[in-house]
């Protein structure tokens, strides 16, 4: 059996859908945590924290098992898209749950992260954000382009902790690089070149995310300096809010 | 059902929460020795020792479970040594890097105080620089022994008896209302042990971070 077939990037592409998938739910997780998590209302802030910690607390691997479990139990939905390749139509319900607890278990970290870069802001640029008038919708929209430079190289470790994650769903009949990796092990027993092979893919493909995050971040950059600009020229209240905007002094 | 999560199945002990503790304390403190000397190598020859950060940052790039896959098919070793070395091995990637960032920003200033009161520089490195850095870094260390110690249910992989292992093969005994009930006890035990360990890092960190 040759090592490199087109099951092979069948498994790749299937893994980078099921990171995609996740990853994008977790992202929507981590800014809807992070946003109670830093409300005024206290039971939001502290259900959020709840869910945060519960979120952090229990291992990703134990929250695949139960959404694997689960989704065996529930009969396949009719009209499912066919989402993950390789994947059989009876249970790409399995996949959309796994990639639900997959998103479960990075959720809470990037709730934290996105909190965390929030606060580097400092309390001033929160506060004048606040005196500023905005609806809460559009503060909270300008406060997080604001940090999320600043968010972006933990965001980029995370989400390839995350790629990482998704090969737990490798405990299911749901098709991806590791699953693959442990059928070619057992049918050939080339168990070296295998495993470097699949280790080396996924170098790559963490290769590629932090690249990814690397050039947002950069992006991010030139568009901290534009948004700063902008702010300085949009005081309501004087010179001040210009000095404070440009050279977060705290 | 909860004795057997938290010490494992009879004939296998220790096992269960007890074995999950076990590894991650152990794969943490072989990690950190392994740390500081690689962290030392990497901050007194930066570019001699870029192939071994390459390499490390290879590493890091890899899944846990592929790595404690490989340790288990790949070795010979018998499957708790292997997996518990891939633990070892996966850890020192993160903490060498932490503890290497730490003992990089050591400042110039109290280098020169050492110097100027006559320490000599592996005395300096020994009772100043390591335990300032370590100090520092105890935030950031904590946050990855956490993340180790959830870790450990990558050994399910193996088959070794802890946590998650032990909630796999119980499941396989039981109906599904009871696997569910199950599950919730291990996830429980998951939690209160992060979170006593994040209480305990945190009062650690209170009491000796700089």
């Amino acid at each position: 059996m040759p090592i490199l077939d087109s099951r092979l990037s069948l498994a790749v592409a299937s893994t980078s859908v099921l990171w995609l998938l996740s990853g994008l739910l977790a992202l929507v997780m981590g800014i809807t945590l992070a946003a109670g998590g830093t409300s005024k209302n206290f039971w939001l802030r502290s259900g959020s924290w709840l869910a945060i910690n519960i979120a952090r607390g229990i291992p990703t691997s134990i929250v695949v098992i139960a959404a694997g479990v689960v989704g065996i139990q529930l009969t396949a939905p009719t009209g499912l898209p066919s989402l993950f390749p390789g994947t059989a139509p009876e249970f790409q319900h399995v996949g959309l749950l796994i990639s639900a607890a997959v998103a479960a278990g990075s959720g809470g970290h990037l709730a934290v992260i996105f909190i965390s870069a929030r606060q580097t802001l400092g309390t001033h640029l929160i506060a004048q954000a606040r005196v500023m008038g905005l609806s809460p919708a559009r503060r909270m929209t300008l406060l997080f382009r604001e940090s999320a430079r600043a968010a972006m190289p933990a965001t980029g470790a995370r989400m390839v902790h995350h790629l990482h994650n998704t090969a737990f769903a490798a405990l299911f009949p749901v098709f991806e690089l590791f699953g693959l990796l442990q059928e070619r092990i057992t049918l050939t027993f080339q168990v070296w070149e295998y495993l470097l092979m699949g280790a080396t893919l996924y170098v790559g493909l963490s290769g590629l995310i932090w690249l990814g995050a690397l050039g947002i971040e950069k992006w991010l950059g030139g568009g901290l300096r534009e948004l700063r600009t902008a702010f300085a020229k949009w005081p309501p209240i004087g010179g001040s809010w210009k000095i404070r905007a440009a050279g977060r002094v705290d | 059902m909860l004795t057997n999560l938290l010490i494992g199945l009879p004939g296998h002990r220790p096992g269960g929460l007890a074995l999950s503790l076990l590894l991650g304390a152990g794969s943490a403190a072989v990690a950190m020795i392994a740390g500081l000397g690689y962290a030392t190598i990497c901050v007194a020859l930066p570019k001699i020792s870029l192939p071994l950060q390459g390499l490390m940052a290879f590493i890091r790039g890899i899944p846990l479970l592929i790595l404690v896959f490989m340790a288990g098919t790949g070795t010979p070793l018998p499957l708790v040594v292997a997996a518990f070395l891939a633990l070892c091995l996966y850890s020192l990637c993160h903490v060498g890097e932490i503890i290497r960032g730490f003992l990089g920003a050591y400042p110039q200033l109290l280098r020169d105080q050492a110097r100027l009161t006559g320490i000599s520089a592996p005395t300096e490195w020994l009772i100043l620089r390591v335990p300032w850095a370590l100090r520092r870094s105890l935030e950031a260390l904590g946050t990855h022994w956490i993340s180790l110690y959830k870790d450990t249910g990558a050994l399910a992989v193996l088959a070794i008896g802890e946590l998650t292992t032990i909630v796999q093969l119980l499941s396989q005994t039981v109906s599904t209302e009871r696997w569910l009930g199950i599950l919730a006890t291990a996830a429980a035990l998951y939690l209160v042990a992060s979170l006593a360990i994040a209480t305990a890092l945190k009062l650690l960190t209170r009491k000796v971070s700089i």
